[in-house]
């Protein structure tokens, strides 16, 4: 077992507000929650006091979506200050935002865009990373985005880039298997290569979640059910990484939380089944 | 040669903001779509989503002026007005101040946005714990000349001149709301949060200028005196007891403090 990962809490859910009802009227089977950061990067009032509540009924885990870990500029230093903080109080098992950039020179475009897998990117996340890690005193845990444009000045694949991230960084990864087959449709390459050529050591988190087919291309906009071939590509990831904390986000057309629970049940089922085929 | 990070980064956010396009030459056509669709994508979910943000944030303004109509309004201010913070959360500060200015036609659309922003700000603005009619118990009258109060800190006052309470009060309802309509003398609105709940009231003069001067830092007992030079002492004295009782009950005194 390695000393890098925090041992895995489950099978998880993103909590959004429309659920807040849900957990803390009664037990959900959860084994833990990932809350998105900026909801709570407030100074006070309902969201926090519902998160404070939350968190005394289930491990959290925070996940951003503004650190712009890519940005040629470094980081904003008021998000890791704001960010810090909230760690402070939340006490999450861990801190998680996505290998990309959202703005540059103060202006901010609140999505998460893709890098140039170059090495000139890899200095600069690199050094943010340990920016990041250095404030929050922590490892941090990166997510691979979903893209719809790739740049030319790209020097590698993307999952050769974010595995050297990960080493040269001495950061943690999360894998999102449906940004991997979105991507990869979208470029054209076969997830499976993505999948196997992640550092198992480092694989702290799965992400699962649905897309919409617009035939010419695959957008992230996670408010589907999980896709079969995501639930293909979960299967190999389960096989590869064994054991590891599993979330399904959903972020818009949310349904009642039963649904989401079932889908949950789903993982845990496919998870079972390749410990089963690997332990017989 | 390809572009270093930063201007790759520059060339992105100057084709998502505006119409520069010397981003398109740093992308790959890959599969399936050309490069022009591929950047798009990027583009329209900008505006999108701060359109998605601003409907939030001022969902009743969005009610009232319809959605097709709302969609514009926003998409023209979204135009010159890129993020600067960090959280979507903040994106609309200055939407009705905006609406004022490029819509004057429509100063009911604006007083009606501030005061969606404004109780958005009440909402998860900061915490203080609410003072209770015990901690006024063990005051001496000496005490009582010298302190003032410190409001919640999500305390606000806006000025209406329009009906636009009624046509809150009305969208909150889901009812058709009234025809807008000048009111004869502006009012001064009251918000501020009771535990998670935003709130707002009309307040008479009196009772905002009261409040306001508390802010300020006069004491209560200046309050009372000012209250005096009209009516008589007992009526004063009659008058600053029923609003002081109904503040703490609203919670929106959290601290005695010496003047």
């Amino acid at each position: 077992m390695s000393t890098l990962l925090t041992s895995s809490p489950g099978f998880g859910l993103g909590l959004r507000p429309s659920h807040y009802e849900d957990f803390l009227s009664a037990p959900q089977p959860v084994d833990w929650l990932e809350a998105t950061s900026e909801n709570y990067l407030v100074p006070g009032g309902k969201p926090l006091r519902t998160l404070d509540a939350i968190r005394e009924r289930y491990p959290i885990v925070l996940h951003g979506v503004s650190m712009s870990i890519g940005s040629a500029h470094g980081l904003d230093s008021h998000y890791l200050h704001d960010l810090a903080a909230l760690v402070a109080r939340v006490q999450p098992l861990w801190v998680s935002d996505h290998l990309c950039w959202t703005g540059v020179h103060g202006g901010q475009m609140h999505d998460l865009l893709p890098l140039p897998y170059s090495e000139e990117a890899l200095r600069v996340v690199v050094r943010n990373v340990g920016q990041a890690q250095d404030a929050l005193g922590r490892r941090l845990v990166l997510e691979n985005v979903s893209s719809y444009a790739e740049y030319r000045a790209s020097e590698m694949t993307e999952w050769e880039f974010l595995a050297a991230v990960a080493f040269e960084a001495d950061c943690l990864l999360l894998l999102d298997v449906n940004n991997v087959y979105v991507s990869s449709i979208n470029h054209g390459y076969d997830a499976a290569r993505f999948i196997d050529a992640m550092p198992a050591a480092r694989v702290q988190q799965i992400h699962l979640a649905g897309h919409t087919d617009h035939g010419t291309h695959v957008i992230d906009t996670h408010d589907h059910p999980i896709a079969d071939p995501v639930w293909a590509l979960y299967r190999r990831a389960c096989e590869r990484f064994g054991s590891v904390a599993t979330l399904i986000e959903r972020d818009d057309r949310i349904p009642p939380l039963p649904e989401l629970l079932a889908e949950l049940d789903c993982a845990r089922a496919v998870s079972e089944s390749v410990r089963q085929k690997l332990a017989a | 040669m390809s572009a270093n990070l930063e201007n790759i980064q520059a060339a992105f956010s100057d084709g998502v903001f505006g119409a520069e396009r010397t981003i398109l030459g740093e992308l790959k056509s890959g599969v399936g779509l050309d490069t022009v669709r591929r950047f798009d994508i990027y583009r329209d979910a900008y505006r999108g989503r701060l359109v998605d943000a601003l409907r939030d944030t001022f969902g009743h303004t969005a009610t009232y002026v319809g959605d097709d109509q709302f969609r514009e309004m926003a998409l023209e201010y979204v135009e010159g007005h890129p993020p600067r913070h960090y959280s979507i959360r903040w994106y609309g500060d200055a939407f009705p101040e905006w609406v004022g200015a490029a819509h004057p036609q429509d100063p009911d659309v604006a007083e009606l946005a501030s005061l969606d922003w404004a109780l958005r700000a009440a909402f998860d603005g900061a915490e203080a714990a609410p003072l209770e009619a015990a901690d006024f118990a063990g005051l001496s009258p000496q005490d009582w000349d010298r302190i003032g109060f410190k409001l919640h800190p999500t305390y606000r006052m806006l000025e209406v001149r329009r009906n636009t309470v009624a046509v809150w009060q009305a969208l909150d309802s889901d009812a058709a709301p009234p025809a807008t309509e000048t009111l004869g003398l502006a009012a001064k609105l009251l918000i501020w949060r009771k535990q998670t709940q935003p709130h707002f009231r009309t307040l008479e003069p009196d009772e905002g200028r009261a409040l306001q001067a508390l802010h300020e830092g006069a004491s209560f007992a200046a309050i009372c005196a000012h209250l005096a030079e009209n009516r008589s002492a007992g009526d004063a004295a009659a008058l600053a007891a029923k609003w002081l009782r109904r503040w703490i009950d609203e919670e929106l005194l959290v601290a005695l403090v010496p003047t």
